[in-house]
């Protein structure tokens, strides 16, 4: 109840930006004057863009370049930066009330549901405007597929990825000399060193054990053990993560977390770990690639320059990593489309996209990861690692594309909390969680 | 006689003048925006709630919401997260509510002493109270951490055996109530600090001059002049309580499995993460019963007056 008048309020608050909303929307009837390259990029002058940002380094990283924008086109951009729950929450609100208060919205699993609700556009028909966007050199084909995909809902693209990330194995270097380890490169391995680094350290191995972000990381281990989520990819008939493959990776995964990680690794989120790491309480990380520039910060970490990078270890079916994107979309409820969509196609754009890549070591396009100059900047395994977990085959979506993923997410990372709490019969658990999350599967 | 004089002054009296109605008219001109704010911000809400709680309603679907009639409420009773977390709330409520009576009291009791460091640290006392409760999370949250916390690095220099605070199942619940205490222990002080003020000096000098000790002074006499306050004090930070939800979501987010998932939290997962909304309003009209009912039974165990 307390929220429900709290939703009201926020509705309240957002009234004077719908009443604003009419005044910044250009005369229709001017007919559009394009530059030499096609693109009307001085037609929406005037306007004024709010971009609905989560506190994130690509929005770092936009921030730097949207005064290039505004001085080619006169349109102003407005971003409002949230930390990451707070924007959920404000997300949903103003996506589900059509209030409207952003044109851009960012965009993460949550993406098919708001499609499927009608709350953000399908991009599809404005890649068709060549007044907006010109397609040749805009290059669609450059996004990498593994991250587009998480985006497409019934063959339209909803969101533009933005930033990708993929499963690698961070390692103290030092520590593995020092000791004459090796570098673990299947999970049999990664247990077997994360036991003998367990005697020394608070933690052999640190991944993560809370709730819900259990989800991504552990999925990627089921798939390197041959295991899925869904029976198929597209259509979500019904959940088989008990197949005796998926049991072995889930065992695996959870085994690593309750017998290896630090003390009440069952409510470790990616906060946690990042922090036990930069702090080396830890030799050995088992995570997303964006971490990276954490670790080598100086400013922040004990362990700047001592840090390996290497693809996350094979399971019997190989080094299947998950990983997840970051993405751009438009608001339904925008009163600005053309000159969201103009914002969208350059802020994406292969040129604008190098630049942020280098600036953060961030991207989702392969020329943008392919650039040379990105190698001379960051670590040369870490780049390593982060392509290889791009270019590994993966049978499926790291998160399915079904409207209830909160639901989701939260059972199935019950489930996997629940077996690094305590020891258990993982069969018995993971066939009690199919059930649940079939039923889930129904509802698309 | 008199009964007739009476009569006739009330058989005198004319009916409303046009200037009465004007006045009642005018006091409604005044009442209204008042009224109207009260009535948007709150008792439409709450009419919402309850509409909203009979209704088959998932977010994205809006044009699939149907009447469902009581099958919300039929399904949160036979859910056994929602009754475990019903059982969370009132174990949560009591450690919390022991806490700040214990600390509260004795700190209130110091402050009334005549002790010169202790007036000098009546502001400090009150400190925690000013802080946002999103920054006293992170901060707890940081000082718990198992591995790098301060507070197990406290235990290490006692030779205690350190702790997993919020991140085990087993201490995750107590240690979201230790950090709730802390921050309302200051209200509970600040309450029995002006109760125990009130009391008047010729009780306690009376009471002297009869040979009480201290002991009995504060068992006999100070307690049972300030059981109201002392009982409108457990009310109100009980209800405060039960509606816990900022410290537990970021301290917890009702985990690890579901250890600290209290109503509010299991309340704010379903409507606002499962956007399932017939089924959080249920949730959340329930737990409103419920503080209703701890309420009422604190108000009539304590005897609380407040015409008095």
């Amino acid at each position: 109840m307390r929220f429900l008048s709290i939703t009201l309020c926020i509705l309240c608050l957002v009234f004077p930006v719908f009443a604003q909303g009419g005044k910044d929307a250009p005369a229709a009837a001017k007919p559009v004057e394009v530059s030499a390259d096609g693109i009307a990029w001085r037609a929406y002058e005037g306007t004024t863009l709010h971009l609905g940002m989560n506190k994130h380094v690509y929005t770092d990283t936009l921030r730097k370049v949207i005064d290039e924008f505004t001085a080619k086109t006169g349109i102003k951009i407005i971003i409002d930066e949230y930390a990451q729950d707070e924007f959920m929450n404000k997300r949903l609100v103003d996506l589900s009330s059509g209030a409207g208060t952003f044109d851009i919205v960012m965009m993460d699993s949550i993406a098919t549901q708001a499609a499927q609700a009608g709350w953000i556009e399908n991009l599809d028909p404005w890649f068709e405007k060549r007044h907006l966007v010109d397609k040749k050199a805009y290059m669609l084909d450059d996004l990498s597929p593994s991250f587009t995909k998480a985006f497409t809902v019934n063959g339209s693209l909803y969101a533009i990825p933005v930033s990708g990330e993929k499963q690698v194995l961070f390692y103290r270097k030092d520590i593995f000399k020092e000791r004459g380890l090796k570098v673990p490169t299947t999970f049999d391995e990664l247990y077997e060193t994360a036991r003998i680094l367990k005697r020394d350290f608070p933690a052999g191995i640190l991944v993560r054990g809370q709730k819900i972000h259990t989800v991504s990381n552990a999925t990627g281990v089921i798939w390197s053990y041959g295991g899925k989520i869904a029976d198929d990819p597209v259509q979500y008939n019904k959940a088989v993560f008990n197949s005796p493959e998926a049991v072995r990776g889930a065992d695996m995964y959870t085994s690593l977390a309750r017998e290896f990680g630090p003390p009440g690794i069952a409510n470790y989120t990616w906060y946690e770990c990042v922090s036990d790491f930069q702090q080396g309480k830890a030799p050995m990380y088992l995570d997303m690639s964006v971490f990276m520039s954490q670790f080598e910060d100086p400013a922040k970490s004990l362990v700047a320059g001592k840090v390996g990078y290497a693809p996350m270890p094979a399971g019997p079916a190989g080094s299947k990593p998950t990983g997840g994107a970051w993405a751009v979309s438009m608001s339904s409820a925008s009163r600005n489309k053309d000159a969201a969509f103009l914002f969208l196609a350059w802020a994406t754009s292969p040129e604008i996209s190098t630049k942020l890549a280098l600036e953060a070591g961030i991207a989702a396009r392969a020329s943008a990861l392919s650039d040379p100059k990105l190698a001379e900047k960051y670590p040369a395994d870490w780049l390593k690692a982060f392509q290889a977990g791009l270019s590994a085959d993966v049978p499926e979506l790291t998160f399915p594309l079904i409207s209830r993923n909160e639901e989701y997410l939260d059972t199935i990372g019950t489930a996997f909390n629940s077996m690094i709490l305590r020891k258990q019969d993982v069969k018995a658990l993971l066939d009690e969680t199919v059930v649940k999350v079939t039923e889930l599967f129904k509802d698309k | 006689m008199d009964g007739r004089v009476h009569m006739n002054i009330r058989g005198k009296r004319a009916p409303r003048g046009l200037q009465e109605r004007e006045i009642a008219k005018f006091r409604w001109m005044m009442l209204a925006p008042g009224l109207i704010v009260l009535l948007s911000i709150n008792l439409l809400p709450i009419a919402d709630t309850i509409l909203t709680s009979f209704h088959d309603f998932y977010l994205p679907r809006p044009q699939q919401k149907h009447f469902i009639g009581l099958a919300n409420y039929m399904n949160l009773f036979k859910d056994s997260r929602f009754i475990e977390s019903i059982w969370r709330t009132v174990k949560f409520v009591l450690i919390v509510i022991t806490i700040e009576v214990i600390f509260g009291f004795t700190i209130a009791i110091f402050l009334t002493s005549k002790l010169k460091t202790m007036q000098a640290l009546r502001g400090l006392f009150l400190v925690p109270i000013i802080l946002t409760p999103i920054a006293t999370a992170f901060m707890w949250r940081i000082m718990f951490s198992p591995t790098l916390g301060i507070l197990n690095y406290f235990l290490e220099v006692l030779r205690l055996p350190p702790q997993t605070w919020i991140y085990s199942e087993e201490q995750a619940l107590a240690s979201v109530a230790i950090v709730l205490a802390w921050c309302k222990t200051p209200f509970m002080i600040m309450v029995f600090y002006t109760g125990l003020l009130s009391i008047s000096e010729d009780v306690i000098e009376a009471s002297l001059i009869d040979g009480a000790s201290a002991w009995q002074q504060l068992w006999r006499i100070k307690l049972p002049l300030i059981r109201p306050v002392f009982f409108v004090a457990i009310l109100f930070q009980t209800v405060d309580t039960c509606k816990e939800f900022d410290l537990t979501f970021i301290l917890t987010r009702g985990g690890p499995g579901s250890s600290s998932e209290t109503l509010s939290v299991f309340t704010y997962l379903h409507s606002f993460g499962f956007l399932r909304m017939g089924y959080g309003s249920a949730a959340a009209i329930v737990m409103s019963v419920f503080i209703t009912i701890l309420a009422y039974t604190l108000f009539r165990a304590g005897g609380i007056d407040f015409e008095n």
